[in-house]
């Protein structure tokens, strides 16, 4: 088990905004630091990412040059969970008693036209048409379903949560709840799954200030402990994008090996939570991370749905602030944003969108292609 | 809501250098084999664990490897999973002169599932459990590129 506080988090909202990548960068970092109530010059250690906002380390100019090192990041969408898990083993492993974690970024509109060289693949398999991600995403849920007789209705549901959550949450970018028939009847991008289905390319910041737990006590606040973080890659057989061939026999992925080594890590387990984030990059992703996660099992997704289980007020509150569904997917800054999300909901800061009861424990996993994932559980 | 952001597109992605205009004729030649006038997918068969995948490997993915022999794969399979490509995707992708939706899906050979397009019946014909044939020409419309695609097996002549 970690003994690593969250002291402090801020953020740049998501969405589309005039600003530069990198004032949100700053905005993001230092209502981060006057939340935890420290200075700059006191960070031992940095961390951040970004994929088209430059790099994390030459912030340094923005912050004020003071000799700390700062370590750049990248994992795609797993990015977030990597600057983490960087930060908060410099202060596990006894190099600071402050670090600071952040993400940025601001992606063009449209889509990433993906060269197959970035991945190891021959260019013919452009030229055919498969350099698509939202094609693996329509193929692994068209999978899923019909492996655990689940109606493709409930990927509508998951998308109408979203938005509907996004709608009580200040720093989301869908504010406008949409109705399952909306959704559904969006036009069809890459059967099963509809427009309104996915998620978007986005801008905006997070930041976190983590603290060793003297340090947290010294400051004062009321701190959030950060249990666990692992972070891991595939293994042979599991069924991932950019894939020309996969193995006879699909394994699962890393999402099921990561989740596992955090409960274990933390000594908490999928039945003690009381808030979660999963990547939801659209609607299955959602509805098969709960399962690889050990949150439900494979083929319960449906009752947890329709009896709104997942719902803000039900048992398993999911994708609290809208997900990456509501808020889309600034990729440095998203994991950062989960646990950000994770940890107004354990202080009690949530606003419009506080889950009831005063929640204890949370969860967050992210996914990045080809096939790594980082989870967290968080309590307080 | 406005439209601007709803483009259609998700965000599992790495750096993105420019896309390079290749020709893919040698690369192409590589992913095919012919026996007694019939084509074969080529692929790589690992030496130590036996695993197969396409197209050739230079090292296995499941131990790592470097012997692999080259493998002609089996012609008819099973359809393991399948979407349909509602919009035309972008660079490089090179399709016919006039855009139409395509199905693809990944066909279940037994040892080893291939990525592929499916062809030859309506793209909201298909189903998990298809049974499919490889289908290998020159493509007209793509200055004859060599193309593969898995069709549904009654209707091969």
């Amino acid at each position: 088990m970690m003994d690593v506080a969250i002291v402090g988090v801020g953020m740049h909202p998501f969405g589309r905004f005039e600003a530069t990548v990198r004032e949100m960068a700053m905005v993001a970092a230092r209502a981060a630091l006057a939340d935890a109530g420290v200075k700059w010059d006191d960070i031992g250690f940095a961390a951040g990412g970004s994929r088209d906002g430059g790099y994390a380390h030459s912030l340094v100019q923005d912050f004020g040059l003071t000799g700390v090192p700062f370590m750049s990041v990248y994992n795609g969408c797993a990015t977030g969970g990597s600057s983490l898990l960087a930060a908060a083993d410099a202060i596990a492993a006894g190099r600071t008693d402050l670090a600071l974690a952040v993400g940025f970024d601001k992606h063009d509109r449209g889509a990433f036209a993906t060269n197959p060289a970035t991945y190891g693949l021959g260019q013919w398999f452009g030229e055919d048409g498969m350099m698509v991600t939202t094609q693996f995403f329509g193929m692994k849920i068209q999978r899923y379903l019909a492996d655990h007789d689940l109606p493709a209705s409930l990927l509508a549901e998951i998308a109408a949560k979203a938005f509907r959550n996004g709608s009580r949450t200040p720093h989301a970018w869908r504010r406008k709840p949409l109705t399952v028939e909306q959704i559904a009847e969006s036009p069809m991008i890459n059967d099963p799954l509809t427009q309104y289905m996915f998620c978007n390319p986005s801008e905006g910041a997070a930041a976190i200030v983590l603290a060793s737990p003297e340090k947290a006590k010294e400051l004062g606040v009321t701190p959030v402990w950060l249990k666990a973080v692992e972070f891991r890659t595939r293994r042979y057989g599991t069924f991932e994008v950019y894939s020309p061939s996969l193995a006879a026999d699909i394994t699962p992925g890393a999402s099921v090996d990561a989740a596992k080594a955090a409960f274990e890590s933390a000594g908490i387990g999928p039945g003690d939570l009381d808030v979660v984030q999963v990547q939801d990059t659209e609607s299955g992703a959602e509805l098969m991370h709960l399962a690889e996660c050990g949150l439900c099992e494979d083929g319960e997704q449906g009752d947890l749905i329709m009896s709104g289980a997942l719902e803000i007020e039900g048992r398993l509150p999911t994708n609290t602030d809208g997900g990456c569904l509501a808020n889309g997917e600034p990729i440095g800054a998203s994991g950062l944003r989960q646990i950000i999300e994770c940890t107004l909901q354990l202080t009690g800061r949530a606003d419009g969108r506080q889950v009831p009861n005063n929640p204890k424990t949370a969860f967050t996993h992210v996914y990045g292609a080809p096939g790594l994932s980082t989870c967290t559980v968080l309590s307080r | 809501m406005s439209s601007d952001g709803w483009v259609h597109r998700v965000m599992l992605c790495a750096m993105a250098p420019p896309i390079v205009e290749t020709d893919t004729t040698a690369e192409r030649r590589a992913l095919f084999v012919e026996d007694s006038g019939a084509w074969s997918l080529l692929g790589s068969r690992c030496s130590q664990c036996a695993a197969d995948a396409f197209p050739v490997q230079s090292a296995c993915a499941r131990c790592g490897a470097t012997e692999l022999a080259d493998v002609p794969l089996p012609r008819v399979g099973e359809v393991w999973t399948f979407t349909v490509q509602r919009n035309a995707p972008k660079p490089p992708y090179k399709g016919p002169s006039e855009w139409a939706p395509f199905a693809l899906g990944y066909v279940d050979l037994g040892t080893v599932k291939v990525e592929t397009q499916l062809a030859g019946r309506s793209v909201e014909e298909w189903k998990i459990g298809d049974a499919v044939q490889l289908h290998v020409a020159a493509d007209p419309e793509a200055a004859g590129l060599m193309r593969f695609s898995f069709r549904p097996v009654e209707e091969q002549s």
